[in-house]
């Protein structure tokens, strides 16, 4: 399904974590004192929404030169993609990515991908707005972890 | 990293959380500043956002992000009844005992350690669109605003002998949820579950369908022999009607269609013998209704009745829903069209267009009324072409997820959003489950976090 995102986006030198994630997770945050049985479910599942460091997040000065559009057409991608592009729970980002936006969503528009999520979202968007979000996207950098 | 970047930067110690800002405390109560100015010489520019779901956190959020990217003094204040929000998204598993409730649950500590949002644990009774305040629930405190934001969600239309403390929509709410999880729970063998799909549109129209089959499933894997109907406002499956058939099919779900609830016998004390009347209309090739049904009655153990929607009472109460159910916004800012109410905007499932009602929709629509309200600050435009993407995921089995997705763009003809992709998964399957739970961890960090 993702496997080509997640390969191209493998420069980024991510581990891996998704296991660890979920072990260390479950040792900090509180699964007790449920008062409707939720003691008999043992999901293993969190949503740790504290991962992205924001202080480790820049945005360029001159994003704010960029065209009407672009910081807005990218941030709809941040829902699934994280914000700026910071993606948490071993999901593509997108922050630094130039090109790669534009090779991605070219791809996805082929009917070869008619079966994945991003097919359709890659057909939402014309080319003068693929290239706006290859404008935005180099301008985020993140030092932090995730 | 060039040296010009802007590191975003993280304030702590000033936005103490220990405690939500009480009304009154002074800080932003009262002074119903009147400015024509967009942006006061005396102070930062004020926005006040109604709500903390998706709608609401993102829009507080993402002010305080471009906000400060833009060189723009923007003081947030989010208004929210409740410490955490309960997010409906994924609530299905919670229902089926898959997910621990409280994983579910997101406070507003992000939004106000690490975003500078100031919070305000309170309800909004009442809006002064000419002197731009907001009363709270103890009818006198005011909070002015310059910008207000509203994504208060929804509300139900009334049936005859509702009473949502026995008989629950579990659609919306904590305590909703809470309810059909336990009756669920305590489901008596060859017992009778009665789902209630509402009239569209409502709050995320794959939903009570995916409600059905994961709770008849669920019923099934615990050898409870249960009678399960689903009692449809439309004249069929709306979504994906094929896969639900199949699914319904297969657990031995009753399905009928053109379905009027006429009342509900919400049950005794102790909540028993509850039943639900309905008939079943007869509509010619348009749809229109030419007839129907003597009453039928089904006597049931749990009845999960997700009645039809409308926005939340917040804005009837404004004036915002202009004699319909539903407040209508232009999509380019999300700003109310009524007269008069200006510098109002309405975000998410109480807004009007015709983007579906859904959180992740919510997310994506407040991007779009923040950028449009921050460049108008800026002495700039609207964008005018705005897009507002959306995907979802959801289990439709104990094992098996369906995704969906749809992409709806700024009509410049109509002046309004209009769909121009939308795809399901070709079927549900287990493959799908992780990715689910990624989308909705990235979903809710970018909501919340």
């Amino acid at each position: 399904m993702n496997s080509n995102l997640k390969k191209r986006n493998m420069k980024l030198g991510r581990p891996a974590v998704l296991a660890v994630i979920g072990l260390s997770l479950s040792g900090c945050l509180d699964s007790s004192g449920s008062s409707n049985g939720d003691d008999e479910i043992n999901s293993g599942i969190y949503f740790d929404i504290s991962s992205v460091d924001y202080s480790a997040v820049s945005v360029d000065a001159s994003a704010a030169d960029l065209a009407s559009g672009a910081r807005l057409l990218a941030a709809q991608c941040a829902q699934c993609h994280g914000t700026y592009g910071v993606a948490v729970r071993e999901w593509p980002d997108l922050w630094g990515s130039g090109r790669q936006i534009g090779n991605w969503m070219s791809q996805y528009q082929d009917v070869n991908y008619a079966d994945n999520m991003m097919h359709v979202h890659a057909l939402g968007y014309t080319d003068d707005e693929v290239n706006l979000l290859k404008t935005y996207y180099p301008k985020i950098a993140y030092s932090g972890g995730q | 990293m060039s040296n010009s970047s802007i590191a975003i930067e993280v304030r702590q110690a000033m936005w103490s959380r220990r405690g939500f800002l009480k009304a009154g405390a002074g800080l932003l109560a009262g002074v119903a500043g009147l400015n024509a100015l967009p942006v006061r010489a005396d102070g930062p520019y004020r926005i006040v956002v109604v709500g903390g779901g998706f709608g609401g956190a993102t829009a507080a959020k993402y002010f305080k992000l471009w906000g400060q990217e833009s060189g723009l003094d923007v003081a947030v204040t989010l208004i929210e009844p409740n410490a955490k929000y309960s997010s409906p998204i994924l609530s299905g598993m919670v229902v089926t005992r898959q997910l621990e409730i409280d994983r579910l649950d997101f406070g507003f500590d992000r939004l106000q350690d690490v975003h500078g949002v100031s919070l305000l644990q309170d309800s909004v009774t009442g809006i002064d669109a000419v002197g731009k305040t907001v009363t709270l629930s103890d009818g006198s405190t005011t909070v002015a605003y310059d910008r207000l934001i509203l994504s208060p969600g929804i509300s139900f239309v009334d049936v005859e002998g509702w009473d949502t403390d026995k008989v629950p929509h579990a659609w919306s709410g904590r305590d909703q949820l809470q309810l059909l999880t336990q009756q669920l729970a305590d489901f008596p063998e060859g017992g009778t579950f009665v789902l209630k799909v509402p009239a569209a549109p409502y709050r995320c129209p794959p939903g009570p369908y995916e409600r059905a089959s994961t709770v008849a499933d669920y019923l099934r894997a615990n050898n409870k022999n249960a009678r399960v109907v689903v009692l449809d406002a439309q004249a069929d499956i709306a979504v994906e009607p094929d896969t639900f058939h199949a699914l319904y099919d297969d657990f031995g779900v009753e399905y009928y269609g053109n379905i009027q609830i006429e009342r509900v016998n919400s049950g005794d004390a102790e909540g028993k013998s509850k039943s639900i009347t309905y008939v079943t209309l007869e509509k010619d090739i348009d749809g229109t209704v030419i007839g129907q049904s003597a009453e039928q009655t089904i006597e049931a153990d749990v009845i999960n009745l997700i009645g039809d929607h409308k926005a939340a009472d917040l804005i009837f109460d404004a004036g915002l829903n202009d004699g319909g159910n539903w407040a209508p916004v232009n999509p380019l800012t999300y700003e109310s069209t009524v007269a008069g109410k200006e510098f109002i905007h309405i975000l998410g499932d109480a807004q009007g267009t015709p983007i579906v009602k859904a959180g992740q929709a919510a997310n994506n629509e407040a991007k779009v009324c923040v950028d449009a309200i921050l460049r108008t600050l800026g002495g700039d435009s609207p964008y005018a072409t705005p897009i507002v993407t959306v995907g979802c995921s959801a289990p439709v089995t104990q094992t098996k997820v369906n995704w969906a997705g749809n992409v709806w763009r700024y009509n410049d003809g109509t002046l309004n959003m209009e769909k121009v992709a939308g795809k399901f998964a070709p079927e549900p399957t287990e493959a799908n489950w992780q990715p689910m739970l990624q989308w909705a961890h990235n979903l809710f960090a970018d909501s919340f976090g």
